[in-house]
């Protein structure tokens, strides 16, 4: 705990990040203690590869500041290398990050940020004399775990936008065979990384993915699912266009755009700058898709999507519903009166029809 | 000595009576909530079910019972058969109650009432409407058979009248005597009409009329058994009034044998065409087929098939008790029929229930009290039946109506 | 015995004469022309596989009719929801739910505009009628609530206030008449998918049509005479046509959806084959009374002649016995 009561931090503090972490992550309240007593052992190395992208997804990390936690997310890793945020530049950088694949290999942490380029070989992006491609394949080779944060790592992002002239994609289209946890959003949910991380440093585990590699625990859902302005697409409340009178009530965006339906994030829970309700559907704009390959940044902004998914509410009106009231009470009193009129007939009938035949033996006789 | 039309005479406020008051004084409390509260107030009535108990019952089973005027009208004046005449002013009131209480309950069902009085303004008529002939017939024909019964009022006026009206129903009685052979005429041809309608109605539903019931010969098979209903209420009516009045009326035993003969002919014709039209439209296999409601397609026939067998059986016209359960039967089975056409075979579609309403019921119930409380007190103070030595009387064709 | 027989043939005879002309009047002999869709036709077309069960057509149809609040709210399996079962009194367009394990389609219920209606055919005094564009209209004078247009509908399209004083009969009317001012159809207007569009119907057809061609398999479709299964348009011929057309999703037939399965024929057909048949020009009942008021009066004076004759043959016994 040394280093933390050296930048005086509370235990107390420290123990919050860590259940927030966990609680992002589906672990139980115990796993809280034990990540806080990994960590304060041995932070788990984690080497941070940047390439084409536009630093989002780190600043997204870095604005984690309730608690002052940026400086505990930094303190709960060892970021060993990140162009970023190291002090270290040039021939001092790359000697760094060989050291640091050295030292921890079979064991770190490679978290990529930013898209590869592959046409050409590759040159659109070379950093420190070699491509994105190689550095990825080196890093990748020695890793204990490779996290592709960000849509661009993950599956391409804006660098693979139409008509794609670099030929970017994501990391899981260089590194084969071996698993690469994807962490798409733009920027990602800073929790949904340091959820990742802490599991894998704690247990050696990684979570749940899906077929894209996305843990569960944060892209099981579509947006639409877990959205606040859920209510009002239920009830028919939908803004028409910026500004008017349903955007500024805050009803649903689904008319104009809003990607949620089939938007794979777990924003609205988690929100973004540690401020409930920094999201875009929580500001008022519509979602577009950013986690997903198909959405973001190829289906216009204000093309409106299928629902998909989860089945309707279980209340909804039925093709035929049931109507009409058959009361025991109706039905007794019908009963009672029908069956007394014609019973009555009955016995009348039958009644007289043996007077007369009484009478008339009586005649006879 | 031909037995004479007399008033029957007699207490009027009998037990029964105030029984069938109490009743009648249900209905119209019910009547003046539905009026405010909606129809759906008091009834079980939804938009699947918007026809429940009242149309089978108040309006077509009243005026089948009614069509006994209609029914041995057709013997007596169509195929000359006068020796059926003492029947038929008791059947003419009868027929003159069973539509006004079906007139009256068709108001009261009517969700817009007060609309009705365009039915009198030609301009906006729908001829496609088998329901507008249905209605127009409907109200035509009750004032033609309370024109009917007018002689009989007229003629106990004449006698017992305080003046001017005596001297006025004496002018007035050869004049409508006159007119009678056309509103005779009248009588016949409105029922021809509307009863058979009264089925054809169904004909608008094909998808929700089971297919036992649905054919295009619903107005055919609705006139027919309009008959035997008729004969059926007139037979039972007889005996009972018979017994009701003993001693100044006496059950027209001869005649009404004579009726069941025909009655029990025209009801097996009845059920024999019933299977016929089946087997013509290859529909006869739905009879085996028991689910829903074919077996009430069996009750009816059963109850058809019952009568008719007891109206050709001498043992059964010889013996008053066993000629009502006939006539009673007989009325049962039209009854059923229409009740299944309009109801039981009737099934709007998945998800639609209906029972009528405990409401229902008791409306449906007082209008039958009105109708048997006022045949009561205009039986007992006009000359409506045939009273003295009974049996076959013949009539003075020169005063018809008597 | 004999008497008795011939008289009942002859009731039976003077009764079945009407009878039989009705019953033999079979839809083959169409003395009844169905109506044809009309050029101008005013229609809606519903895409079940473009409906995400919003329900905003069904807000906008409240308000754009000035629709009171729903009194009837309670669901379909008792619990409090406020969201009609059915259309209703209340409500003349309601979306639905059909769910078959995790398949599910939506459905949207409001009147049919058929091209040959029969609740057109059966009001008494032409309270529902047809309007310029086809479209089926209710007048609330002519109207006497006797609710057979419910009974002769089919879909169980009009829909009545069963706890109103002064009651009507409910049911879309396409927005030709808007309370809220604007204009053409509210739920088309509203509609986020385009899954419901309202236009000639003819236009309508066609849109329908296209979708179908540029995506065959994603709409439910019925075998053909020649076996082949053809993506299908529910309304363009069923029933006589309906002005409202439905496109449903593969494999999920339109009987699920609660359209009844009807041939191309109009439900009301063989009904009005036989009342025009009977009725025709009125001959039928005229010729009837003339015949009846002819046998009355003839019968009347044979009998009256008889009876003259009897007592004239009295007196003279009379007379002799003297």
């Amino acid at each position: 705990m040394n280093h933390l009561e050296k930048s005086s931090v509370s235990r107390r503090d420290f123990l919050k990040v860590c259940s927030a972490a966990a609680a992002a992550v589906g672990l139980p309240a115990s796993a809280a203690e034990k990540i806080a007593e990994t960590v304060s052992k041995k932070k788990p190395s984690v080497i941070w590869l940047q390439f084409q992208e536009c630093t989002g997804c780190t600043e997204s990390l870095l604005r984690t500041g309730h608690p002052d936690a940026a400086q505990l997310i930094l303190d709960l890793i060892s970021l060993d290398y990140s162009e970023t945020l190291m002090a270290a530049a040039g021939h001092q950088a790359e000697a760094a990050l060989e050291q640091a694949m050295r030292d921890n290999a079979g064991k770190y942490v490679l978290v990529i940020e930013g898209a590869i380029p592959t046409k050409e070989d590759g040159k659109y992006c070379i950093i420190a004399g070699k491509t994105a491609v190689e550095t990825t394949t080196e890093a990748a080779a020695k890793a204990g775990a490779i996290i592709a944060i960000g849509s661009c790592a993950s599956w391409g992002g804006i660098p693979s936008a139409d008509p794609n002239p670099t030929g970017a994609v994501g990391v899981s289209d260089i590194v084969k065979g071996k698993p690469v946890v994807t962490i798409p959003g733009c920027p990602a949910n800073p929790y949904n990384l340091l959820g990742t991380v802490l599991q894998f440093a704690t247990f050696g585990t990684l979570p749940a993915l899906d077929d894209k590699g996305r843990p569960k625990f944060a892209y099981g859902r579509v947006i639409h699912d877990d959205c606040p302005r859920r209510p009002h697409f239920d009830a028919g409340r939908f803004a028409q266009r910026y500004g008017d009178e349903g955007s500024r009530q805050g009803w649903c965006l689904y008319k104009i755009g809003c990607k949620g339906p089939q938007t794979h994030a777990n924003c609205s829970l988690l929100s973004f700058v540690d401020t409930v309700g920094a999201w875009p559907v929580g500001i008022g704009a519509q979602c577009f898709g950013c986690t997903e390959k198909e959405i973001g940044f190829r289906v216009p902004l204000f093309q409106t999507v299928d629902v998909q998914g989860p089945t309707p509410p279980a209340m909804y009106t039925p093709v035929n519903a049931e109507a009409g009231a058959m009361s025991p009470l109706a039905t007794g009193v019908a009963g009672l009166v029908g069956g007394a009129l014609i019973g009555a007939g009955l016995t009348y009938g039958a009644k007289l029809a043996k007077v007369e035949d009484e009478g008339k033996e009586e005649k006879k006789s | 000595m031909s037995a004479e039309a007399r008033p029957v005479g007699g207490r009027i406020l009998t037990p029964f009576f105030y029984v069938l008051s109490l009743l009648v004084a249900v209905m119209a409390a019910l009547v003046l909530y539905r009026v405010f509260a909606g129809v759906g107030s008091i009834t079980n009535l939804t938009d699947g079910y918007s026809w429940g108990i009242w149309k089978p019952i108040n309006v077509v089973t009243f005026t089948g019972i009614g069509a006994g005027a209609y029914a041995v009208g057709l013997l007596t004046y169509i195929l000359n058969k006068g020796k059926y005449h003492p029947l038929v002013r008791p059947a003419v009131l009868a027929g003159a109650l069973g539509y006004t209480l079906g007139g009256t309950s068709v108001i009261v069902d009517l969700g817009r009432w007060w609309g009705s009085v365009f039915l009198g303004f030609p301009p906006w008529y729908n001829v496609n409407s088998i329901l507008l002939e249905v209605a127009l017939c409907v109200i035509t024909y009750m004032a033609v058979l309370w024109v009917e019964v007018l002689p009989a009022a007229l003629e106990r006026l004449e006698v017992d009248g305080t003046p001017p009206w005596n001297e006025r129903a004496k002018r007035w009685l050869p004049r409508v005597r006159q007119m009678l052979p056309f509103v005779i005429a009248l009588a016949m041809l409105l029922p021809t009409m509307h009863q058979s309608s009264l089925g054809g109605l169904y004909m608008m539903a094909p998808t929700k009329e089971h297919a036992l019931w649905f054919t295009g010969w619903l107005p055919f098979l609705f006139l027919v058994s309009c008959l035997t209903m008729g004969y059926g209420s007139v037979v039972a009516m007889d005996v009972l009034l018979g017994v009701t009045f003993r001693g100044k009326y006496r059950t027209h035993m001869k005649l009404l044998g004579d009726l069941a003969k025909v009655a029990g002919w025209v009801t097996a014709f009845y059920v024999v065409f019933r299977f016929a039209a089946l087997g013509w439209e290859g529909k006869l296999g739905y009879a085996f087929r028991f689910s829903g409601p074919v077996p009430f397609f069996w009750l009816e026939i059963a109850l058809f098939a019952v009568s008719a067998v007891m109206y050709l059986s001498p043992r059964v016209r010889a013996n008053r008790g066993r000629l009502f359960l006939a006539g009673f039967v007989g009325t049962l089975a039209g009854a059923a029929y229409r009740v299944d056409t309009y109801l039981t075979a009737y099934d709007p579609g998945p998800g639609w229930h209906y029972f009528p309403s405990v409401g229902e019921v008791l409306v449906t119930l007082g209008l039958a009290s009105v109708g048997v409380a006022v045949f009561l007190v205009v039986v007992k103070t006009l000359p409506i039946l045939a009273l003295g030595s009974g049996a076959d009387a013949s009539f003075d064709p020169s005063r018809p109506g008597k | 015995m004999t008497v008795s027989r011939r008289s009942v043939l002859k009731t039976l005879a003077a009764t079945g004469a009407a009878g039989a002309a009705a019953g033999l009047a079979t839809p083959a002999e169409a003395s009844h022309e169905a109506a044809k869709l009309a050029p101008d036709a005013m229609g809606l077309l519903y895409d079940s596989t473009l409906c995400i069960g919003c329900q905003t057509c069904t807000v906008a149809c409240q308000r754009a009719n000035g629709m009171p609040v729903d009194k009837s709210l309670v669901s379909a399996n008792g619990a409090p929801y406020d969201f009609p079962s059915d259309t209703n009194g209340y409500n003349k367009s309601v979306i639905k739910l059909y769910k078959e394990g995790d398949r599910y389609a939506f459905m949207k219920a409001q009147c049919m505009q058929c091209v040959d209606p029969a609740c057109t055919k059966a009001c008494m005094l032409g309270a529902l009628h047809k309007v310029e564009n086809g479209i089926v209209a209710w007048d609330a004078i002519r109207c006497t609530g006797c609710r057979y247009c419910q009974i002769s509908c089919a879909f169980n399209v009009p829909k009545f206030q069963w706890l109103e004083a002064i009651p009507r009969i409910v049911k879309c009317e396409l927005c030709r008449s808007r309370v809220d001012g604007g204009k053409g159809s509210a739920c088309a207007e509203v509609c986020p998918r385009s899954a419901v569009l309202t236009g000639k119907s003819v236009d309508l057809l066609a849109i329908a049509k296209k979708r179908i061609a540029e995506n065959p398999h994603k709409y439910y479709g019925e075998a053909g005479e020649d076996g082949k299964v053809v993506p299908k348009i529910y309304g363009e011929h069923d029933g006589g046509g309906t002005q409202t057309l439905y496109l449903a999703p593969a494999g999920i037939s339109f009987e699920k959806l609660g359209l009844p399965k009807l041939d191309h024929v109009p439900p009301a057909e063989m009904a009005m084959n036989v009342q025009h048949t009977v009725y025709k020009g009125f001959i039928a009942p005229v010729v009837l009374y003339v015949a009846a008021a002819w046998a009355i009066v003839r019968n009347l004076r044979k009998e009256a002649a008889e009876q003259k004759a009897h007592h004239a043959e009295q007196s003279a016994h009379h007379k002799e016995g003297k």
